[in-house]
């Protein structure tokens, strides 16, 4: 699932971050790291989504978010 | 990670080249007799509060510089509560020493002392942790750390924190860390006093981070990348282990700013509170700066003016050359940038209370389709707001963006936002031709200034601009606050001033240079300086000029010679306006020195009897061509000769060719 196509409130783990290289270190810098625990808590227009990374948010653009890869937190 | 500091006390080697720019310095124990220049370099991630604080420990003592080499702003100034008031320095804001931007370059090489910032060496580096992401700000502490600088770490947004259910403690973090951390709150004042005393305890006794090895040469960009990525895993393994202790925030805990964020940021609401917003932004600054205006300007052509001329006359120097080129030269232009002063700071005040309410992001998110439309990210907005405060700040914001592609299409835009200096001119064409609408006017020359950034982006997006790389956009959200007002008073105060001594030695020139032109005579027997305007080599320039604005019916000496100085800048065109006319001998002695029904007669006279869309025509001339000779060579240093005198070239032609079209259209309806 894209983060993009995320339900809001719910927990879900980053699987990939799909960027170049040097744009997938800066993402890590900034939170959203392959194994980190994130949550969806806004919808914005034209497919951007604010994204809680524990106490932070963070806002990425539709087409952003839809380069990363997550999954449901089943437990 | 090899453990190399333990955060027990190291002497460190001190040479001359360490020493930072202050003549003054502190005396460091551990460093045995050497007497050494002490700074202090306040470093964080944007939006922690970083400024605050190095305005809560400076306070009135600091100034704006650039970082060496660029065109980086940095403030600096003392801390005097601190033994010795060593130099502090507010460093960009960034997520790493990696840098990715000219900016975070700067922050990088001041830290790590590379590149431009060699040699300036840097003693004590004050890490400002935000409480809310102490493991992002933990990974910049870990870069501090590998570069060898002893480390004082500040805990900020402590009561964001408690809002999510984080309970930070400084002292655990500090044991976890090896360094001192202190919880500070520098909208209050909150900490500062045990902060400064950890600083100057520092100073005798530099700690450094447990854990984290020092690395002969720092890691930076020019690292293969796999590399660059392997070491930052090894750094958020130390980062992981130290914040091991720390709880999880409370699960979906919504907070205010979430709450808020659900209206603002809201797909259908948030691009209305958007622009509202930016309407709200300007038309403060036209209700509460025109009277300002007014008033300085009143002050100094009237009792100022008077009394220079009293004290001409005293002297012996009264009625000839001397009086008009102090009262008409000198004066003239002193007055024309302290009238400007009110303008830049209710407009510097006006966006750092955006900045700090942490709706600036929030603007630039919104923001972010309609900028990616024009080939731009979200955070391009961000120059082009300044822009309207004022273009060559603007430039310089442009340095944020990472890809030099979109630096250069972003400065090329930039002067097509409608600055504050074109105020003053739209202020005073729309008071006089459009009275009981002059707010709707101004408002449209800003809605029609976006119109020329978005059409002027799209342009060269599908032309000259078709390789440029999107870059993803990815911002982080600073919790909303209510703004404090001394931090953002302390803030604006550097600014307006540089303002005024960078703007004001160019307009007080160029009007000395004007007022030159107007005292030499080329026609007519006139002695130096008592030349009718006409006769004059400024007046005979300007009236070779006029027939080219015919189309637009501006076809007329006065408008030439206006829109000639405001190539210098446009707070010069009012300025201009009225030198030329207090020289020229009215038509209608009654009205002598009334700007206003002297500019209704030129343009009614210059349009065939439609004032009204003349003036409509000389405000879009004065918002499209070039905005002033600063913007000129900002851009020609950032991008080149080539672009800034293809972006001025530009300039003139879409604003003649604007202008025509709005007088013909206009005239027809």
């Amino acid at each position: 699932m894209k983060l993009r196509d995320c339900p809001l409130d719910t927990e879900v783990r980053v699987r990939a971050v799909r960027f170049e290289a040097d744009v997938a270190l800066r993402m890590r810098e900034i939170g959203l790291r392959p194994g980190g625990t994130v949550r969806v808590t806004q919808r914005a227009a034209f497919g951007g989504r604010v994204v809680a990374i524990g106490a932070a948010r963070l806002a990425v653009d539709g087409e952003t978010a839809g380069c990363i890869d997550v999954e449901l937190v089943t437990s | 990670m090899t453990d190399c500091h333990g955060g027990t006390q190291r002497a460190r080697p001190v040479g001359v080249g360490d020493s930072g720019p202050r003549a003054a310095g502190v005396s460091v124990a551990a460093a045995g007799t050497t007497m050494v220049a002490l700074r202090i370099l306040l470093l964080g991630n944007p939006n922690v509060g970083k400024s605050t604080l190095f305005n809560a420990v400076s306070g009135a003592n600091q100034g704006v510089v650039n970082a060496p080499g660029t065109t980086v702003e940095l403030e600096v100034g003392t801390w005097p509560t601190v033994d010795g008031a060593p130099e502090v320095v507010d460093l960009p804001g960034t997520y790493s020493l990696l840098a990715r931007s000219p900016d975070e370059q700067v922050a990088a090489d001041a830290v790590t002392r590379r590149g431009v910032a060699a040699g300036t060496g840097s003693d004590l580096v004050v890490v400002l942790v935000d409480a809310t992401s102490v493991s992002r700000s933990l990974y910049l502490l870990a870069q501090v750390a590998e570069a060898g600088r002893p480390i004082v770490a500040a805990l900020t947004m402590v009561d964001r924190a408690a809002e999510h259910g984080l309970d930070v403690d400084p002292a655990a973090l500090a044991a976890a860390i090896g360094v001192p951390v202190v919880a500070v709150d520098a909208r209050t004042g909150a900490g500062i006093p045990a902060l400064a005393g950890a600083v100057a305890r520092a100073f005798g006794e530099p700690r450094y981070a447990r854990g984290v090895a020092v690395r002969d040469a720092p890691a930076d960009r020019t690292e293969d990348l796999a590399a660059q990525l392997e070491h930052a895993e090894q750094l958020f393994a130390w980062v992981e282990s130290a914040t091991a202790h720390l709880a999880a925030p409370a699960a979906a805990r919504r907070t205010l700013s979430d709450r808020i964020d659900r209206v603002l940021l809201n797909p259908w609401v948030g691009v209305p509170v958007f622009l509202a917003v930016m309407w709200a932004l300007f038309d403060l600054v036209t209700r509460v700066a025109a009277p300002l205006m007014t008033l300085v300007s009143t002050v100094v052509a009237g009792p100022a003016a008077d009394g220079v001329r009293a004290v001409l006359a005293g002297a012996g120097l009264g009625g000839g050359w001397v009086e008009g080129l102090t009262v008409d030269g000198v004066l003239a232009g002193v007055g024309t940038v302290l009238a400007f002063v009110p303008l830049m700071a209710v407009m510097f005040v006006a966006v750092g209370v955006l900045e700090s309410s942490g709706y600036f992001a929030r603007a630039a998110f919104v923001a972010d389709k309609a900028m990616r439309g024009i080939g731009l990210d979200g955070r391009a907005v961000l120059p082009l707001i300044v822009g309207f405060g004022c273009n060559v700040p603007a430039l310089a914001a442009t340095r944020t963006l990472p890809n030099a592609r979109q630096r250069l299409l972003t400065g090329l835009l930039v002067p097509y936002t409608s600055c504050t200096a074109r105020l003053t001119v739209y202020l005073l064409l729309a008071s006089i031709f459009f009275p009981g609408d002059a707010g709707t006017v101004v408002f449209a020359m800003y809605l029609l200034s976006v119109l020329f950034v978005v059409g002027g982006g799209l342009l060269l997006r599908g032309t000259m601009f078709r390789d440029l790389r999107r870059e993803p956009l990815a911002l982080v959200l600073p919790s909303y606050q209510r703004p404090a007002l001394r931090p953002l008073l302390l803030s604006a105060w550097p600014r307006v001033r540089g303002f005024v001594v960078k703007a004001g030695r160019v307009i007080v020139a160029a009007l000395l240079v004007i007022w030159l032109l107007m005292a030499i005579p080329v026609r007519g027997a006139h002695p130096v300086a008592q030349v009718p305007v006409e006769d004059s080599l400024y007046g005979a320039t300007a009236t070779a000029v006029a027939p080219v604005l015919a189309p637009a019916g501006l076809d007329d000496w006065h408008v030439s010679a206006a829109l000639m100085a405001g190539f210098v800048a446009k707070e010069v065109v009012v300025g201009s306006f009225a030198q030329s006319y207090a020289v020229t001998a009215p038509a209608d002695p009654s009205s002598a020195g009334n700007l206003a029904e002297q500019l209704q007669q030129t343009l009614t006279r210059s349009s065939g009897g439609e004032p009204g869309v003349a003036a409509l025509a000389l405000l879009v001339f004065v918002l499209a061509y070039t905005p002033c000779l600063a913007t000129v060579a900002e851009q020609r240093r950032m991008f080149g000769r080539r672009w800034a005198m293809g972006s001025l070239g530009v300039q003139l032609v879409v604003a003649w060719v604007a202008a025509v079209l709005v007088f013909q259209i206009g005239r027809l309806a």
